[in-house]
């Protein structure tokens, strides 16, 4: 079969990927380059995050946490054998990751093992196998797993300020789910799952390397089976614009408090303009929080913050949010920094120089996000997920300014949409 | 890849790698210190208020915007440890001046920035400014204690502790909080100077072409460094560890006990970093097909994960995992019958397939800047860069099973360390 196989093309920076859309239905995205090894992202655009969905006219709802379960049993083989050994025989590094809304699989390889590697991806992720006995092995595994998320005070922090930014959404709980939710977990639900969420129009396939567009798609054509795609539609819950709780705090054994400040954007529909914006917001959220702001650098020569910040803006198909991360002595002292930092951009503006200075951080970013193969699949894989080519990403930063950005901020800046979550030490 | 290595000066040597390759420069300048708590708690809050404290930018926004006009360069100080002597190193990282826009020069201003932070604080009264001294206290009491948010680490952090008590040269990296109060600006200013006076200096540069900063910056250092002289690194002293094995344990506000097995781990520093040693901690605990992931996690459902941190520069090794406590017994046994399995057996698929595997991970060492600094910089420390990534590649084609099993072989179980969740009971 003869491919339609679109170049994309920076003349500036250099960069360049192909991509075309498989006869299975798989999306495939492919940077050739001249690194030493090469690297496969071969994700499923569901995540935690799809636990309601109908399908063939049916309505389902799943436990939380059974995407990130069907994530870790996929790779175990027919014979009883796993897909970590495979790849290890042929001297690959292999991987695999859930998040809210994509579940992904990854090898790193040498070039010469590359497509025997990717063989045994591709197999893997579409051969299912499970027992009771291995899933009930699985689930034990899991369980700690999900309770060394909970004993990390980061992770808890930002679920801490989903659950008080989102009512509704999945979003706000945990990709691994609970100890007691996986127990509903069984073979049958992941083959189910499996074949829902697994289906090859619901797939992409991404390679950077010393690769070889042909070769990928005659191994594609070898492995991926032809099947019917199956009608998956997602349904996400009903959200309202303003935050849930407007506060929280909880208490863990930390050793000083961490703080987590979000606004969330209820304005997410228009995905061509969410692009633009989330660029935009990000830029301005560093240029307000960040380690060169004035909000920065005066509380950290007070005393009054300890180590980084992190501050951005984030979003998904379902979600978007603006947020400032830290730890603090004085939390509430900071919180009050905030909300004057943002007021005060929104009643006066940015300086227009400082923004353009603030753009080179983030195209300095992008050019670290093309350091070598893996970096480079993983940022396909990033901008991809968000609707957006890479190759553009320097020209849609450039003609992005100050006025745009503080706009943005107005329209979502109201304190009902904020909410600030305090995870302290243990009394 | 070109590599040199220069010595500039009595105890000053200068390592200029260059790759064409390279969208990324580094370039790190390490003070290799004494031993001891003093040298320890000196040098961390050393690469604090050197920071903080220079005359061309006196203020932590100035540094900090300056950074951000070279394209978010990155500057790091921070203090590490070799044996028992104490490095602090500071380091900055850019874009390579071919990725600027506007013609910046982003490896000549960097470089700048380096050499001012290092080599011109700003003194008060003859020495470093008491109140930024006092800030960066603080700071690095908050380092400390924040790293018990991070369980692991912090078990690890106490387990090592507990193994060196015996040991009064040694310090952790960051020195102790009972040691900081005590410091004073003279003693700080004095740690300086002597530091810059009778130190081994390594300076590092990792970048794509060789065009003269570097020989400039080397050459500032060398006329500033005028009147030197550099002392002998000091060989740590060893004490035999007694055979019977201790137990501790320590309670913690978490949910999952972290179970360290510490462990006597006889070698040379030079063993460090050798292809027998690298080969056995592939086989034991890093690939996904080790002793200890297929064993104490995959067969037998103890734990999430379950890893190793050798430290042969202190003799010890730490095998640790995140475990339920109704499982400590289990799992301890089963971490001490895999560490004896491995020193008695080695097969021959074992062996293949984890050379394989570092192997493709050597070709990743050279596609990436950080990486090829992290290979030279622990060589460099011990005047010895000759041996390249293919060097130690081919040498791991040369080994056997005898050798890996040679490597295990001197590590004996000397200490039980768990830290317990609230609601367990004392052991």
């Amino acid at each position: 079969m003869k491919y339609d196989i679109k170049e994309h093309k920076d003349p500036g920076c250099g960069e360049r990927y192909l991509s075309f859309r498989h006869k299975s239905g798989v999306k495939v995205l492919i940077c050739p380059n001249t690194y030493s090894t090469s690297c496969a992202v071969y994700t499923s655009c569901c995540g935690g995050g799809d636990t309601e969905f109908e399908y063939e006219g049916k309505r389902y709802k799943t436990p939380l946490g059974t995407a990130h379960f069907l994530e870790h049993k996929l790779f175990e083989t027919e014979d009883s054998g796993d897909a970590f050994r495979l790849f290890s025989e042929l001297g690959a590094d292999s991987n695999a990751f859930t998040s809210h809304q994509a579940t992904s699989y990854t090898f790193t390889s040498s070039n010469d093992a590359f497509y025997e590697s990717l063989k045994i991806l591709l197999d893997f992720v579409h051969r299912p196998h499970f027992t009771t006995e291995s899933v009930e092995k699985e689930r034990g595994i899991i369980a700690e797993e999900i309770k060394m998320y909970e004993d990390n005070p980061d992770n808890r922090s930002y679920y801490e300020l989903m659950r008080c930014l989102y009512k509704n959404n999945g979003v706000k709980y945990d990709v691994g789910g609970t100890v007691q939710s996986i127990k509903e977990i069984t073979p049958q639900l992941l083959y189910f799952c499996h074949k829902v969420f697994y289906s090859p129009s619901n797939m992409v396939l991404i390679a950077a390397g010393n690769v070889d567009a042909e070769k990928i798609i005659s191994v594609m054509d070898e492995v991926i089976p032809c099947a019917k795609n199956s009608k998956f539609k997602r349904i996400r819950p009903s959200e309202p614009d303003t935050a849930y709780k407007r506060s929280s705090k909880l208490y863990m054994d930390v050793s000083e408090p961490l703080f987590f400040f979000g606004i969330k954007d209820p304005d997410i529909k228009d995905k061509k303009l969410m692009r633009k914006k989330s660029i935009a917001l990000s830029i301005l959220s560093n240029m307000l929080f960040g380690e060169s702001s004035d909000f920065y650098c005066k509380l950290y020569e007070k005393d009054l913050l300890s180590g980084d910040i992190d501050a951005g803006y984030y979003y998904g198909d379902d979600h978007a949010y603006l947020s400032v991360t830290g730890e603090s002595r004085k939390p509430y002292t900071v919180k009050k920094r905030i909300y004057e930092t943002l007021e005060k951009a929104v009643t006066e503006g940015v300086d227009e120089e400082a923004f353009e200075l603030a753009k080179k951080i983030f195209y300095a970013n992008y050019i670290y996000s093309l350091q070598n193969s893996q970096a480079v699949a993983y940022s396909l894989l990033s901008f991809y997920q968000s609707g957006d080519d890479m190759i553009k990403y320097p020209k849609l930063l450039s003609g992005i300014h100050a006025p745009f950005a503080v706009s943005c901020l107005k329209e979502l800046y109201k304190k009902e949409r904020s909410a600030y979550a305090v995870v302290s030490p243990l009394k | 890849m070109d590599v040199k290595r220069i010595n500039i000066k009595e105890g000053i040597n200068l390592t200029v790698i260059t790759d064409k390759k390279f969208k990324t420069d580094i370039t790190s300048v390490s003070f290799l210190c004494g031993h001891g708590p003093r040298e320890a708690v000196c040098s961390a809050l050393l690469t604090g208020v050197l920071s903080r404290s220079c005359v061309k930018y006196p203020s932590l926004m100035e540094l900090n915007k300056t950074l951000d006009d070279l394209y978010d360069a990155q500057l790091v100080s921070d203090a590490s440890r070799r044996g028992f002597n104490h490095i602090p190193t500071f380091t900055v990282s850019s874009l390579n001046n071919r990725y600027s826009l506007d013609r910046t020069d982003i490896r000549g201003g960097c470089l700048d920035v380096l050499y001012n932070i290092i080599f011109d604080p700003a003194w008060k009264n003859g020495c470093f400014d008491n109140k930024i001294l006092q800030s960066e206290k603080l700071q690095l009491k908050d380092a400390i204690n924040g790293i018990r948010n991070s369980r692991s680490s912090y078990a690890l952090r106490r387990c090592t502790e507990a193994l060196m008590a015996d040991q009064p040269l040694y310090a952790p990296r960051l020195g102790r909080l009972a040691d900081i109060d005590a410091v004073t600006p003279a003693e700080l200013s004095e740690f300086y100077n002597g530091m810059l006076k009778n130190s081994s200096v390594e300076i590092l540069s990792v970048s794509a072409d060789d065009d003269g900063h570097t020989d400039e910056f080397a050459s500032r250092i060398k006329d500033t460094l005028d009147s030197r002289r550099p002392g002998k690194i000091s060989v740590e002293e060893y004490k035999s560890p007694g055979k019977r094995i201790k137990r501790m344990s320590e309670k913690a506000g978490i949910s999952q006990d972290v179970l360290c097995v510490g462990c006597e781990y006889d070698g040379s520093p030079a063993d460090n970093r050798s292809a027998e040693r690298t080969l056995f901690y592939e086989i034991f605990f890093q690939n996904p097909t080790s002793y200890l992931f297929e064993n104490v996690r995959e067969k037998l459902s103890l734990c999430y994960y379950c890893s190793a941190l050798p430290m042969i520069d202190l003799k010890k090794m730490i095998i640790y995992a995140g475990i339920d406590s109704k499982n400590a017994k289990k799992a301890e046994e089963e971490i001490r019958k895999q560490l004896e399995n491995i020193k008695h057996g080695v097969k021959n698929d074992e062996l293949d397939r984890c050379k394989l595997a570092l192997k493709n991970d050597l070709l990743a060492v050279t596609d990436s800047p950080s990486r090829t600094a992290a290979w030279y910089a622990r060589r460099a420390f011990y005047g010895d860069i000759s041996e390249t990534v293919q060097d130690f590649s081919d040498k791991l084609d040369t080994l056997t099973s005898a050798d890996v099993e040679k490597a295990a072989s001197t590590a004996v179980p000397s200490l039980i360390f768990t830290m317990k969740g609230a609601a367990d009971d004392e052991v």
